[in-house]
């Protein structure tokens, strides 16, 4: 089988010209057509950096439009149990998997009740119960805390902590 | 986040239906310039949005290219006496297929109106097409009277294609994958025995079927790049697995979808190396047949000379 080895050389035929020149044309048209935008985003989600979605469970009634919409199963639809004093019932909600989620907005779109919002998969932190900018995404290797074996000089005595920080005991959405 | 499924998890798809959807939008005639103007028109698809796609995606490490489908193609044409003309994409748009069969008919509506009026405008004759689901599309979806749309398989068949013996003795054994659109999902003239035929005349070629074929033949997996999951997947292994137990050493397609997905598998597969799952070579049947042609050797024009070595596969953590 012959391998192109080298560059071949010009042709001297029109017709070979013109349907690598059409050729070419494409390709370019291709490349600008592609913007600036759509390039982003696909390098978005090849470094997994993109958006993600997230559900609202006080909104989600669970009718399962997401799930049968979503093309990377990354939504699971699971059953929940809320507890009312004197009655307790399940209702099923949308749940993302956020590892599969490419962040396409297609459960976004179908969401009948807009219970769905796209957030940034990385870059941010929840400080104050309130989403803000990260300095930095976290870089698992770099330790936050300083090696255990270091010698503490001079430690205070340790006394039990006497009441807990307050914090209510319930939390709802555990369950 | 550990890459379970190798890089082609990550296909977006979503990325190339907007890009498609929005050339829909503006309907305006641009001003046609055909060079070459022949009654034989050969209509290319979006194999350069693929490369693109490709190429910034997943698996574009020079395995699958796209572009290779558009040289072959011409070749092949021009060697039984056809010297088309080609219909490009800056005054065609895409056929449509993927927004029809997702459900995006007004889509579809559009494109179909734009690109009926243009093939009606230009005077084609006969539109040859390479991809199974434009033959599909152009052919049943269309309302396209007066023009014959044949798929580049039949008409290289009907013009009585000549394949120069190979040098090598090596018998090399090829199966072919039918895509549903142009076989088992086509009501009228389903291209099932002229690419068989194509394959016989390769003259160290042995044609050996899958375990499923013709009507019979199981899906690739993936269809109109709807869905990308462990099902679709499991698909595609069950169809490679199939080609792998006959031993083939080619596996060739004539739907660029199948191509994609194939090499796509066969690309996380050379991933994990330990895995020697699919020794065999995966592509379109123009370019098995083109690089049995004496000329210039395919390769789609989108090479690039200075990128020596492919870059590592796997999804890269920023």
């Amino acid at each position: 089988m012959a391998v192109a080895a080298t560059a071949p050389p010009p042709p001297q035929d029109p017709l070979t010209n013109y349907y690598r020149a059409v050729r070419q044309m494409n390709i370019e048209l291709a490349r600008k057509r592609y913007k600036t935008e759509f390039r982003f985003r696909t390098q978005q989600y090849i470094r997994g950096t993109g958006t993600t979605a997230v559900v609202d469970d006080e909104v989600c009634m669970g009718c399962t439009h997401c799930f049968d919409n979503c093309a990377f199963e990354a939504i699971d639809m699971a059953d929940r149990k809320f507890a009312l004093p004197g009655m307790s019932y399940t209702s099923r909600k949308a749940v993302i998997i956020v590892d599969n989620c490419v962040g396409c907005e297609k459960c976004a779109i179908v969401c009948p009740v807009d219970a769905i919002d796209m957030i940034p998969k990385s870059g941010w932190e929840v400080r104050d119960g309130r989403m803000v900018q990260a300095g930095a995404p976290p870089k698992p290797a770099a330790p936050a805390r300083p090696a255990p074996a270091a010698p503490k000089p001079q430690a205070p005595p340790q006394t039990p902590p006497a009441t807990p920080p307050t914090s209510p005991p319930m939390a709802p959405g555990a369950g | 986040m550990i890459p379970e499924y190798g890089p082609g998890r990550a296909i977006p798809h979503p990325v190339l239906f907007r890009l498609l959807d929005s050339e829909a939008d503006d309907t305006t005639i641009p001003e046609i310039k055909v060079e070459h103007k022949s009654e034989f028109a050969y209509y290319p698809g979006c194999v350069d949005y693929y490369d693109q796609e490709m190429q910034f995606s997943h698996m574009n490490y020079g395995d699958t290219n796209h572009g290779v489908i558009f040289d072959s193609s011409v070749k092949l044409l021009r060697a039984v006496g056809i010297e088309p003309m080609i219909l490009d994409r800056s005054f065609m748009k895409c056929c449509g297929h993927d927004q029809l069969w997702q459900g995006k008919v007004d889509v579809f509506r559009k494109m179909r109106d734009y690109n009926t009026k243009i093939i009606k405008m230009i005077g084609v004759k006969t539109l040859v097409t390479s991809c199974a689901e434009g033959y599909r599309t152009l052919r049943l979806d269309y309302k396209l009277d007066g023009v014959r749309v044949v798929h580049i398989t039949q008409i290289l068949y009907e013009r009585g294609l000549r394949l120069p013996p190979s040098g090598d003795g090596k018998r090399i054994r090829v199966a072919y994958q039918d895509p549903c659109r142009s076989c088992r999902q086509m009501p009228v003239d389903p291209v099932y025995e002229e690419p068989r035929e194509l394959i016989r005349r390769v003259d160290n070629a042995d044609l050996v079927e899958l375990k499923t074929f013709r009507a019979d033949a199981q899906c690739c997996g993936v269809a109109q790049m709807m869905y990308c999951n462990d099902k679709t997947k499991g698909l595609t292994y069950k169809r490679m697995d199939e080609a792998r137990d006959v031993e083939a050493d080619y596996l060739l397609t004539a739907c660029p979808k199948c191509l994609t997905h194939f090499g796509c598998l066969h690309h996380e597969n050379k991933w994990r190396p330990d895995d020697e799952r699919y020794p065999f070579r995966v592509m379109d049947i123009t370019q098995f047949l083109a690089e049995r042609l004496a000329g210039p050797w395919p390769t789609g024009g989108n090479v690039d000379e200075k990128k020596k070595e492919p870059p590592l596969p796997g999804r890269r953590v920023s």
